[in-house]
């Protein structure tokens, strides 16, 4: 009971209150009433959101014209979907979206598992590597991707196989860059996991694989699914891989797109455009939802 | 205490454990017996906890032999051997129910639904968590969090349950509750408890047999009287409870203190006369001047005194560098002038065999 206070007579018995934390220092007072800043930001609201809601009026428009708007219709929605072309590049889209999604998100996890848990001498350099992946300019890893297809399907074409431009290259291309997002999301996941939790599994009797299958991967599962849906928003709207490994049979959207444009800007691209827009505004926000949620409940739990 | 008959529930038979050039537990060997309430307690860093997840199968020894009711277990992974551990952390998991958390290690074995519904309810009952079944982990208090950490580890009905600092997060008020809920619990369900803490106190009040350790090494095992009334060095000394150490030199039947006093002593046998030794006495069994010739008597100055409400504490310098803490009950001393002033002068006794002559 007395312990605490024996204790400290033992050692030297002043013992001065250290008040360690002290007051905060006052806020600067341009951050407690800013002048500028209410109207900097609306400025720059502004001018991010302004162009993206022409194209959302505009789409509504009844008439053919980009500047004037005369009445509400959904005139070139109905064109859009009787465009059987554009569906196609829809389609299309969503498929490669689809593919790259699923195998950047199993290689990815793979890689972000490699990365926190293996004590392998590769470990830094696998992660330097990665980290280049993410940052090299995209049209310089497009342009290469296409000198490697072209001279894979050359060595391929004689032994019978075929690898022309096409969707599986166009999802091929987005595979390399989709992953080290897919690793960098997961991977802070992963490391903040406590490794006792797994081990409290194996000591009530899981085997390694259950203890993954049981613990492991359903406290990863919302990392994971976050990732996923952005990698498929990210391929969904690519542009510069696509371009250039794509073939000339079935474009994705956003390549059939620009080729339209060269005919002239109709409002239908207006119509395709919201589409585009709602699609992957609510997936990055699902998945902002998902991620987030997540975490203000691992937070909280810590900090029980 | 064990009994010697009886097959020990763990037996560690010269453990070693490094860490690349660290030896983490050094040449340990211990029997801890059956329904024994066993604390491991030392600094951090010496090798308890260590040794506590080398008897889960967290980590391989490097040499020795551990076994487990008498099988030797070098070979058996985690998952198949009969001990369950409460981790400091609690290691429990976010995403499934309290329910689901008990029943766990019951589904992996296998048990049929209908008894994991009758054990799992059981031991929610025993920790008074049958009202939370359905909660999450992170709805809980730290203090409900932990007892569905014991509820867990408990419901396998393990040979021997594991608890590494299990209180170490929780406010001290709480922690003497759950003090006391652990030593009840383990009596009804009649488990090996090893349990490991840096908490002298804690291991006095909960053990039936306490191990001191320190650096990997063993320092002394023995029930919380032996180790507090006899530790075996200084260390163990030092690390219990408050003792004085008294530095001196042996003579015959006597100890020459190291500011001069000659104070009658029980020697060891082998203890010769010019041995450098401490002695060490606790402060409850110094009296305040009230020796007679049959007392190992000393004087000295009253540096500080602290009231403690039942006592009055009581610092007094010998001589340089020598201090000795007494603690006098306040039967006599109710008020600030019946207590002794800075400076005065004061004689200290104690019995012989109450002053242990530690070799130093």
């Amino acid at each position: 009971m007395a312990t605490a206070v024996e204790r400290s007579a033992t050692a030297p018995l002043s013992s001065a209150p250290a008040d360690a934390t002290g007051r905060r220092p006052p806020r600067p007072r341009a951050f407690d009433q800013p002048r500028f800043l209410k109207f900097f930001t609306a400025v720059v609201f502004l001018y991010l959101f302004a162009p993206i809601f022409v194209v959302f009026l505009f789409s509504f428009n009844s008439k053919r014209s980009t500047q004037i708007f005369a009445t509400f219709s959904l005139r070139w929605y109905d064109v859009l979907i009787h465009d059987q072309s554009m569906l196609g590049s829809l389609w299309a889209s969503i498929e490669v979206a689809f593919v790259t999604m699923l195998a950047g998100t199993v290689i990815g996890t793979l890689l972000a598992f490699g990365l926190v848990r293996s004590n392998s001498r590769v470990n830094r350099p696998a992660d330097v590597l990665m980290l280049l992946n993410l940052v090299s300019p995209e049209i310089v890893t497009a342009i290469a991707l296409l000198l490697v297809f072209s001279e894979v399907g050359s060595i391929l074409t004689p032994l019978g196989f075929k690898l022309g431009l096409s969707l599986t290259t166009v999802a091929l291309g987005h595979i390399t860059w989709s992953i080290p997002y897919v690793t960098i999301i997961v991977r802070g996941r992963l490391a903040s996991l406590n490794r006792e939790v797994e081990e409290a599994a194996q000591d009530l009797g899981a085997t390694n694989l259950q203890a993954m299958r049981l613990v492991t991967l359903p406290l990863l599962w919302p990392a994971i699914i976050a990732s996923a849906l952005l990698v498929f928003v990210m391929s969904f709207d690519d542009f510069v891989t696509s371009y250039f490994v794509s073939g000339i049979d079935l474009e994705p959207l956003p390549i059939r797109i620009y080729t339209m444009i060269h005919f002239g800007v109709t409002p239908e691209i207006n119509a395709i455009g919201t589409i585009m827009m709602l699609v992957t505004i609510s997936i990055v926000l699902l998945a902002l939802f998902i991620y987030s949620r997540q975490q203000r409940a691992r937070l909280t739990f810590l900090a029980e | 205490m064990s009994i010697a008959v009886e097959t020990p529930t763990v037996r560690l038979d010269h453990l070693v454990k490094r860490f690349g050039a660290l030896t983490a537990v050094n040449d340990l060997t211990l029997d801890i017996g059956r329904a024994e309430f066993f604390s491991m307690l030392g600094p951090s860093g010496c090798g308890k906890t260590t040794t506590l997840r080398m008897i889960a199968g967290f980590e391989q020894p490097d040499e020795g032999e551990l076994f487990l009711e008498g099988r030797s277990v070098a070979r058996v992974p985690p998952y198949h051997r009969n001990v369950n551990t409460v981790f400091q952390s609690y290691a429990l998991f976010e995403h499934l129910t309290v329910w689901d958390n008990v029943a766990f290690g019951l589904r992996r074995k296998k048990v049929a639904e209908a008894e994991i519904k009758k054990r799992v309810g059981d031991v929610l009952d025993l920790v008074r968590l049958r009202g939370k079944a359905a909660s999450r982990p992170r709805q809980l208090s730290g203090g409900q969090q932990q007892r569905v950490a014991l509820a867990r580890a408990l419901v396998n009905l393990p040979a021997v349950l594991l608890l590494d600092e299990p209180l170490g997060s929780l406010d001290l008020q709480l922690r003497k509750q759950m003090q006391i809920e652990l030593k009840q619990i383990q009596r009804q369900v009649g488990i090996t408890f090893v349990y490991v803490t840096h908490d002298q106190e804690e291991a006095l009040t909960m053990s039936d047999r306490i191990a001191v350790m320190n650096e990997g090494v063993l320092q002394q095992a023995g029930t919380p009287e032996e180790i507090y009334e006899q530790p075996a060095n200084a260390f163990v000394a030092g690390f219990i409870g408050i003792s004085n150490l008294l530095p001196g030199v042996v003579e015959d039947h006597a100890v020459r203190l190291r500011t001069g006093q000659l104070v009658p002593a029980q020697l060891d046998s082998g203890m010769r006369a010019g041995e450098s030794v401490l002695v060490c006495v606790r402060p409850e069994k110094l009296q305040v001047g009230r020796g007679d010739g049959a007392h190992a008597r000393v004087e000295g100055t009253v540096v500080e005194t602290v009231y403690l409400g039942t006592a009055t504490q009581y610092l007094v310098e010998l001589g340089p560098d020598v201090r000795l803490v007494a603690i006098e009950s306040n039967v006599h001393t109710r008020h600030r002038q019946d207590r002794l002033a800075l400076g005065s002068r004061l004689e200290l006794a104690w019995l012989p065999e109450h002053g242990r002559i530690l070799r130093s």
